[in-house]
């Protein structure tokens, strides 16, 4: 069974295409689940509603959070993993669609562990996590983006 | 020869002493402005001198043919005997002020000073017309009389019992009780109810002897209105120096206390106000970063998509593409790209305006050194040299004084990359009197023709296929230093260079910044 490592949770569909596309150039693509809205992502996270049928064992090991969402916003969703104590370590990185985005957001005060500009690129995805201490996540297969390759082994 | 000043028994100048001696004291008798008397305490004159007919038009004869008494006002008459008595008992009579009658009639006003010889039985007298003085303290006492009858004021006395004793007509008005109505009615009457307490403390403090002044409290009229008055409050003293009543002045101050009540309203009117605007524009200004944040964020999205989907194209069908196609693919990416720094420019102008000023002293070498480190990164390949002066430290904004030094520093950067060696210079100059800085490049320079334009949004000067950009920088730049009060320019020569100056304020000789907010 394929354990969902990935959660992506991002409302805009050409987003998503580019950011799994991006992932997918590193091999990442076959471990991660698409949400599309703050709703859904706490659904799936906490294995409930919609995924009542998922197991809670294995929480995700990375969150990619936009934070333009419909409905429940991204920070709501932020506050509320950070809240739970069977969430709180797993590492969130907010999507920015700007560089300065980052001094508007209040992300940094509940506990966000890092931001990567949209369109994702795999590079900066790779720095942000080293940067909040979960560079092991990536694996040793993840040192350099490569394009068009299949699936690959890493640690996730 | 007696040599007192006394002179003899008259009737007839006796040959006794020396002759010169008599002549001088006859001719003092003669001369005297004052009249000089001799009477008995029979009534009558034995001698006066020649002045009596100057000073009431009676020769001495005529007043020794009867009883001085007959040339006395009738009504003194009492005060002469008491005085006469007062005479007789060895007492001296001075400061005695009698009217006499003179010849045609009318009365002059006469004081008198005497002194009785006991021994002789007789009176010696002298006396001073004094009517015209008494005249000019009538007139006087006429006057003050007036000044405080018709005072717009309400004056008015009372004693220590607190009884009206005279009131003006500035008080019939003020209090609306006429002068008869008010006279022997004790002041408490003006008082309402609750200023009962001023009567004490009034009274207490005059009996002290102290001047009230200033004394702001309420009276009430006879009609019940009361008015708001501020009293002035003096101590009366007779002769003695006690103090047996007390004037009052008493100011209506009505209007000025309505005036100042409006006053008092229209400035918490005002500072409410101020309040609520202040709270307004917080409030719009919110909504504006809202709005730019949303709005930028929402432009970007699209920009993001057409750059990263024809990115995908070029990158997976690299091969399968022609090269115009390529081509047309990069334009669409570079419009986006374009596009992006568009808006980040935009909003960090909009920004700008709504950023208030927070002015603390700042290094400018330090801001500069720190954009020039962080633009280092973007010159790989180029040889830059960068020539930084000793810049001063002034009051400013600090973030919003970096976006300056950021935007001159890249454009410099920007159009010197055709020289094989860039030199930008970062300093300071004096210019009549001013201290200005200024960032100098050897780049491609503009025309001085279009100076002018420089600053305008979305204005450029050269093509964007020469030189990339939005058009957008120099205007952020004049913003901010519109914003600090100060001034930019350029000079620059096609081919040359270019000069950008700025003043960050206005600027004190020794080039401390002059503080206006």
């Amino acid at each position: 069974m394929n354990e969902i490592e990935i959660v992506l949770v991002e409302d805009d569909g050409n987003d998503v295409e580019l950011t799994l596309q991006a992932l997918r150039d590193n091999g990442l693509v076959n471990r991660i689940q698409v949400v599309r809205d703050g709703e859904e992502a706490l659904d799936f996270i906490f294995c409930r509603g919609a995924f009542a049928h998922r197991s809670f064992l294995i929480p995700p090991k990375l969150i990619l959070l936009d934070l333009g969402l419909p409905r429940l916003d991204g920070l709501e969703v932020l506050a509320l993993l950070k809240a739970d104590a069977r969430t709180q370590s797993v590492p969130v990185l907010v999507l920015t669609s700007s560089a300065d985005d980052r001094n508007t957001l209040r992300g940094l005060s509940l506990g966000v562990d890092g931001y990567v500009r949209k369109p994702i690129d795999f590079r900066e995805l790779r720095d942000a996590l080293r940067d909040a201490g979960f560079a092991w996540l990536l694996g040793a297969d993840a040192a350099s983006p490569s394009v068009g390759s299949t699936p690959s082994e890493s640690v996730l | 020869m007696s040599e007192s000043m006394k002179p003899s028994t008259a009737e007839s100048g006796k040959a006794g002493g020396s002759d010169r001696a008599q002549r001088e004291l006859e001719r003092f008798f003669a001369l005297a402005q004052d009249m000089l008397c001799i009477a008995g305490f029979d009534g009558f004159v034995r001698r006066i001198s020649p002045a009596c007919e100057r000073i009431f038009g009676f020769t001495p004869e005529e007043v020794k043919a009867q009883p001085f008494l007959a040339f006395v006002h009738p009504e003194e008459h009492p005060k002469w005997l008491a005085e006469l008595q007062n005479l007789a008992s060895g007492g001296v009579s001075t400061g005695f002020e009698s009217r006499a009658r003179c010849r045609d009639g009318s009365y002059k006003w006469i004081l008198w000073n005497a002194a009785a010889d006991m021994t002789e039985g007789l009176v010696y007298a002298a006396g001073r017309d004094i009517t015209e003085r008494k005249e000019a303290e009538r007139e006087s006492r006429a006057l003050l009389a007036s000044i405080v009858q018709f005072s717009h004021d309400a004056i008015f006395a009372r004693d220590l019992t607190g009884t009206i004793l005279s009131w003006n007509k500035g008080a019939e008005r003020q209090y609306g009780y006429s002068a008869t109505e008010a006279v022997g009615r004790p002041v408490s009457i003006l008082m309402p109810p609750d200023r009962a307490d001023d009567f004490a403390e009034i009274m207490a403090r005059i009996k002290r002897g102290e001047n009230i002044e200033d004394f702001e409290t309420e009276r009430i009229r006879k009609d019940g209105r009361r008015v708001a008055v501020s009293l002035t409050i003096s101590p009366l003293h007779d002769p003695e120096g006690r103090v047996t009543a007390a004037s009052s002045i008493a100011r209506d101050i009505t209007e000025r206390k309505r005036a100042e009540a409006e006053i008092k309203k229209l400035n918490e009117d005002l500072e409410r106000r101020v309040l609520e605007r202040t709270a307004e524009l917080a409030a719009a200004n919110q909504d504006l970063e809202s709005f730019t944040y949303s709005v930028s964020h929402d432009l970007r999205a699209p920009l993001r998509h057409m750059d990263g989907f024809s990115r995908i194209l070029i990158d997976e069908y690299a091969e399968k593409l022609d090269p115009e196609v390529r081509g047309y693919l990069e334009r669409i990416r570079a419009g986006a790209r374009q596009m992006g720094r568009l808006v980040d420019d935009l909003l960090k102008l909009a920004r700008v305006g709504r950023h208030d000023l927070a002015r603390e002293a700042t290094d400018l070498g330090a801001i500069a050194s720190e954009v020039v480190e962080n633009l280092k990164n973007d010159v790989d390949g180029r040889v830059v040299e960068w020539k930084m002066g000793e810049l001063p430290r002034v009051e400013c904004d600090a973030s919003l004084v970096k976006q300056v030094f950021q935007n001159l520093l890249s454009n410099a950067l920007k159009y010197t990359g055709p020289r094989e060696r860039a030199v930008i210079e970062v300093d300071r100059v004096t210019r009549d009197g001013e201290h200005v800085l200024f960032v100098r490049d050897n780049g491609v320079g503009f025309n001085m023709k279009y100076a002018d334009k420089l600053f305008g949004v979305f204005q450029r000067l050269h093509r964007a296929d020469e030189f990339e950009g939005t058009g957008v920088g120099l205007a952020t730049v004049k913003r901010i230093v519109d914003k600090h009060g100060g001034r930019v320019w350029a000079e620059a020569e096609m081919g040359k260079g270019a000069t950008f100056f700025f003043t960050l304020g206005p600027v004190g000789k020794d080039g401390t910044k002059i503080e206006t907010r």
